[in-house]
């Protein structure tokens, strides 16, 4: 648990910068919760394209929800995509024209 | 003796009949190689491929009764178990290393993530290493009726080709080539079934999977097509179900730095979704801000730790990465990298991201604000 926030710390996934050196090797530090919250801004650009929000849950979790309420915890970056499909309102294709049009709309 | 060495683990795969247990048999003969523990799985209840295997008996386990998948992992794990269990005891002879074949009918990913997951073979075993058989004579027709026969392929690390005295040449360089359609970067050996160099060349292998002889820098090498978006020789494991699962390598080359947290949820998302159709992934990622290259590698949807180099084999600094997919159209695959990737330079300017508050200050949901429930007081101030 981080002394500071009280939060409990979650288990490591391949895509996690943070804490790892090699990856502050260039001189740069990742924060971890920088890190989240940069994660949770890339994954709600996609996935409020099919009515669901991803919110960090204190830097230990991630709450999903809808539009009619509908509210998921999740801890990994995975399981965001899984259970998210159960929530969606289509099919989250990564491949998809329409999403990549959006996405590039966004990013401008 | 050996507990604090991590053991090379080498799985050897190929599909029914394509030599397997002969190849092993020949490793196991070589005096080098007399300190192997073995795993054989066998299809079926009635196991009969051990019996084939001329191997004392105490160093092998035989997993009968279905395929080394999902269903079987826990029987993986628990041989495992045993085997290390039993020579730490010293009621076994100790072993050098673990070879661990499969069903002719296995893919060899599950049975790789729980090499790569298991807290004990993580402990005691390196990163496995796969060779895979793939008959001369009738290896073309394999290939393209099963797509398990792809699947081990692409998983494999050296692939031998077997049984070449009969076939003709035709059909052997046939082969080679579909097998680098498949799988660009493998070594590929021929072996025979009667002189003794088929051993040789398979001991040849192991050795240098063991002394890790390849590296990644020999992979652009050996591959210098591996630049921008390349088709390779398309082959079609099955079109009829009317999804396209045509079996394809290309690569794709990025000139601009790829953002980190960018490609972790763009790829998570691509083997959430399309897993099953992405046999492999590798490359070298230039990471936004990294000095050397990430050495990245991933099947279906296990993906390994990303490892860091500390030079780039090449002076252009591009990010390289081979894909080996079936069905999956390479031009959108690239667009979408691309796309995600420039949204993340969009977030990485702090201002756009929500302001950080401690667990216990809580938050919203459904537009309620809430507090974390498991919060203690002092904590929630």
């Amino acid at each position: 648990m981080c002394g500071l926030c009280g939060a409990l710390g979650s288990g490591e996934y391949w895509t996690d910068a943070a804490g790892r050196p090699e990856f502050e090797a260039g001189g740069r530090k990742v924060v971890r919760r920088h890190e989240r919250l940069q994660r949770v801004v890339l994954v709600d650009a996609v996935l409020k394209r099919y009515g669901v929000t991803l919110r960090d849950w204190g830097g230990s979790s991630y709450v999903l929800t809808t539009r009619n309420g509908g509210v998921r915890n999740v801890y990994n970056l995975a399981g965001i995509w899984s259970v998210a499909d159960e929530l969606a309102d289509g099919t989250i294709d990564p491949l998809s024209d329409s999403l990549l049009d959006e996405l590039e709309q966004a990013g401008k | 003796m050996n507990q604090g060495r991590r053991l090379p683990v080498i799985v050897l795969t190929g599909f029914l009949g394509s030599g397997k247990t002969t190849l092993l048999n020949r490793l196991l003969r070589d005096v080098r190689f007399e300190h192997t523990a073995v795993l054989i799985n066998e299809f079926g209840d009635v196991g009969l491929d051990h019996h084939l295997v001329q191997h004392s008996a105490e160093r092998m386990v035989v997993l009968s009764g279905g395929c080394v998948c999902c269903a079987m992992r826990e029987d993986v794990e628990g041989a495992l178990r045993e085997l290390f269990e039993r020579r730490d005891r010293g009621e076994i002879r100790p072993f050098e290393r673990v070879v661990v074949e499969t069903t002719g009918l296995a893919d060899p990913v599950p049975l790789l993530l729980t090499l790569n997951t298991f807290g004990l073979a993580r402990a005691r075993l390196k990163t496995p290493s796969v060779i895979t058989t793939v008959d001369a004579v009738l290896g073309e027709r394999t290939i393209s009726d099963f797509e398990e026969s792809v699947r081990q392929i692409a998983a494999a690390d050296v692939v031998m080709i077997t049984k070449v005295d009969r076939a003709e040449e035709e059909a052997v360089v046939t082969v080679c080539e579909r097998i680098e359609a498949i799988n660009p970067w493998c070594d590929v050996a021929l072996v025979d079934g009667r002189s003794a160099a088929g051993g040789d060349r398979l001991i040849e292998a192991v050795g240098g999977l063991e002394a890790g002889t390849c590296h990644h820098e020999t992979v652009w090498r050996r591959n210098p097509r591996a630049a921008g978006i390349e088709w390779k020789a398309p082959h079609v494991a099955d079109s009829d179900a009317g999804v396209d699962r045509t079996a394809r390598s290309f690569a794709v080359v990025l000139e601009e730095p790829i953002d980190w947290g960018a490609f972790g949820v763009w790829l998570t998302l691509l083997l959430h979704r399309h897993g099953e159709r992405v046999l492999r992934v590798k490359g070298l990622i230039n990471v936004a801000g990294l000095r050397g290259p990430v050495a990245f590698h991933a099947a279906q949807h296990m993906v390994h730790p990303p490892e860091h180099l500390e030079r780039w084999p090449t002076d252009d600094r591009q990010s390289r990465i081979v894909f080996i997919v079936l069905g999956l159209n390479p031009a959108a695959v690239l667009r979408s990298l691309k796309v995600f990737n420039g949204l993340a330079g969009r977030v990485a300017d702090a201002s756009n991201l929500p302001s950080v508050k401690p667990a216990g200050a809580g938050g919203t949901l459904a537009g309620r604000p809430v507090r974390r429930p498991t919060a203690p007081s002092w904590v929630r101030g």
